[in-house]
């Protein structure tokens, strides 16, 4: 049985997916080290020693992600656009439409009908930290509040306070000015929320959004996020069989698997 | 399989503030001037039109009366029908080191110039308003293709107050009336410009320069033919830097015909041996504004990871097609003028930027339909502010009509600082990984 697996080096965490042409092995998520091969030494290694492997029982290695370029011992690389597609359609072959926020950018992937994980057309915000999850990230701290408490405080909220600016850095000031008035918390986090969701939202408008509706990436997690989205698009947004947060790593592994029955006579 | 790895773009220095006060004619003299005369034999020929523009501007230094100053989408011909020489400022953008570029662009900005001026006419902003560049004896301008450029005829004429200006109302409409139009506006031109630069114009020359011009249409023509085979037989850098380069600036001249005959001869030649303009030609792209001309090295990476080749630039395509059975040596004045009102109303960058919506979006679908392009790519500063209000509405019709893709970039051409070559790649890598998948049919 040949293992192969993915490696996704991204700007807030690293992620590992080892495959074997039917399940996932294992899979492991560490924060970025502040070199991308430290990372993906690190969490394929990881991911190795759970599946009861050795880093160099890999017969396919395919590294995504903005490091990917890093990834020691990579027969290929591959962009995170294709392998999300890939990932998401092994988790859920209805896809149609993948949102994938992570901590750097975000994308919006329109894939092919049938299930393969084709990407029939995308857009990105790779330029700006809003509509990403380094513009809840940069929020959390202003509120001293672990990050992942941040969904549930905004679905807490009875209304949502309107953060106005789209730059995250005026967005930081005017939200500490609604604290300085004493506005209610979740409402303020609520707003926050919504803000992301604006600017996604505004990516999802440049493709043509097809149901079902899934998202990817870290901030697939918040639920404060997904819940705003879906009232601005007017569809539902499914969660992943799967984590969403190993969703590139594992269509990377996807992609090693193919690149590898290429190779075999 | 596409690799970003081990791919190295070019690389600048702009730790140290070059000395922007220097004559930047001797600069491209000096620097890129001889990388072209360096070239090897075998691909030299392909920079003729960059050293015959080159030399262009070093006879400008030599023959102050013979300067004109003429805008970008100004049909060169009437420049060369009253034997003067056509200084385009922007055209020194265009040839000059990036690093040079820079440090004007960053001059320009601390003189007041905002920050949505482009590199191409941010670049000489400085040159022009310090008057470091060779004093014009007449300057042809027009209203087009964007309000950058229309504000540097304003920074023209504060710069050079003795120098009246022409400027071109550049017609809407394609039809009969957008040609008399121009025609009648060509014709106070020529008034102008003999009564700035003291000479009659010559009925002869203005023929001789109207038949140089007609034969280089016809052989860019001809040379498209080839590009419509599969494997192209041009190189990208063949298409995206003379090609385009001589199409906006010799028009007219004899120097431009005897370099197309050369590179019909030589297009002629790899598609008989059947020659691609690459090793392994896998994906055809149609860049449908501007394309990036700071480093070349990133259509070699997309040639490398992706076999992906440009076999068009759709703002530099000729659309002007000259009569067949027009006899140059006899046609009268009346006629060369709506010969020279169609070639001006259709001039490179000038047509897109002119008129109506669809004539852009018509024309992208026309070229991705010629020459069988797989996906389009959009890139174009974010101040082409006519061309982005098309961006989306052409990317809609290439995917309804054609069935390819158009990927949607901000770049400025000139100015790795505002979107550098990795950053581009990164920006074509998923998109070409999908358009690879398509054509092949398959998943990556
Ligand atoms: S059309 Fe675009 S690139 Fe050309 S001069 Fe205007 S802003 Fe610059």
């Amino acid at each position: 049985m040949a293992i192969v697996a993915g490696c996704d080096i991204g700007s807030v965490s690293g992620k590992a997916v080892l495959f074997d042409g039917q399940r996932i092995l294992a899979s492991a998520v560490i924060p970025s080290r502040p070199l991308p091969a430290v990372t993906a030494e690190e969490v394929l290694g990881l991911a190795a020693g759970q599946a009861g492997v050795s880093p160099g029982d890999i017969a396919y290695l395919v590294g995504t992600g903005y490091g990917r370029v890093k990834v020691p011992g990579a027969q290929k690389t591959v962009s995170e656009i294709t392998c999300h597609a890939r990932g998401a359609a092994f988790y859920n072959r209805d896809a149609a439409t993948l949102i994938d926020v992570g901590g750097q950018d975000s994308k919006v992937i329109s894939l092919s009908p049938e299930g393969s994980g084709q990407v029939l057309e995308f857009s990105m915000n790779d330029k700006c930290a809003a509509g990403t999850g380094r513009f809840l990230e940069v929020m959390a701290k202003v509120f001293e509040m672990p990050i992942e408490r941040f969904g549930g405080a905004a679905l807490r909220a009875r209304r949502c306070l309107a953060i106005s600016s789209q730059c995250t850095v005026f967005a930081e000031s005017e939200v500490v000015c609604l604290i300085g008035q004493e506005k209610d918390m979740n409402e303020i986090i609520a707003g926050i929320c919504d803000a992301v969701a604006a600017r996604v939202a505004t990516l999802v408008g440049r493709v043509t959004l097809r149901e079902k509706v899934y998202m990817s990436g870290g901030v697939a997690k918040n639920q404060g996020v997904r819940q705003r989205l879906e009232s601005r698009l007017g569809v539902k947004i499914w969660e992943l069989a799967g984590d969403p947060l190993i969703a590139g790593a594992l269509g990377a592994a996807l992609i090693a698997m193919d690149a590898l029955n290429k190779q075999r006579p | 399989m596409p690799n970003l790895k081990g791919f190295q773009f070019k690389t600048y220095d702009f730790s140290k503030r070059l000395d922007t006060k220097v004559d930047l004619i001797e600069v491209i003299n000096n620097t890129v001037a001889k990388a072209f005369r360096n070239q090897p034999e075998p691909v030299r020929w392909i920079f003729e039109p960059l050293l015959q523009y080159i030399d262009e501007l070093n006879y400008c230094r030599e023959h102050p009366d013979k300067v004109v100053y003429r805008h970008f989408t100004f049909a060169p011909e009437m420049v060369y029908a009253m034997d003067c020489v056509s200084f385009v400022p922007e055209a020194l953008t265009f040839i000059m080191p990036t690093e040079y570029l820079c440090a004007l662009v960053d001059e320009g900005r601390e003189m007041g110039m905002p920050d949505h001026w482009c590199g191409f006419l941010g670049g000489v902003l400085a040159p022009i308003m310090y008057g470091r560049l060779p004093q014009p004896k007449a300057i042809l301008h027009c209203n087009q293709p964007c309000d950058n450029s229309v504000a540097q005829g304003t920074v023209l004429a504060e710069s050079y107050p003795d120098t009246e200006m022409f400027i071109l109302d550049n017609p809407y409409t394609d039809d009969e009336a957008g040609v008399q139009f121009c025609a009648e506006q060509l014709r106070e031109g020529f008034k102008y410009l003999e009564r700035m630069t003291g000479q009659k114009l010559d009925l002869d020359r203005f023929r001789q320069v109207m038949k140089n011009s007609a034969r280089a249409y016809e052989l860019i023509y001809q040379i498209n033919e080839y590009k419509k085979a599969v494997p192209c037989p041009i190189p990208t850098s063949v298409i995206l830097r003379t090609t385009s380069g001589a199409f906006y600036g010799l028009t007219g001249t004899g120097g431009l015909v005897q370099w197309l005959e050369k590179h019909l001869a030589d297009a002629k030649m790899r598609y008989e041996k059947g020659i691609g303009g690459f090793r392994q030609e896998k994906l055809r792209v149609v860049w449908n504004l501007s394309w990036p001309v700071f480093d070349y090295s990133v259509y070699d990476w997309m040639e490398e990871a992706f076999g992906a080749i440009a076999v068009a630039y759709h703002s530099a395509e000729p659309f002007y097609q000259p009569p067949p059975d027009l006899d140059y040596s006899k046609a009268s004045f009346e006629v060369l003028l709506r010969e020279l009102a169609l070639r001006n109303n259709n001039h490179a960058m000038g047509r897109q930027g002119r008129g109506h919506m669809m004539t852009f979006v018509d024309d992208s679908l026309k070229w991705c339909r010629e020459f069988k392009a797989d996906a389009g790519i959009f890139a174009g500063h974010w101040q082409c502010q006519a061309n982005w209000a098309a961006a989306q509405l052409t990317k809609e019709k290439l995917m309804e009509e054609l069935g390819i893709p158009m990927l949607v970039m901000v770049v400025d051409q000139l100015d790795p600082r505002v979107v550098s070559a990795e950053q581009m790649a990164s920006r074509m890598e998923p998109f070409l990984e999908m358009v690879t998948a398509k054509k092949e049919g398959s998943v990556q």
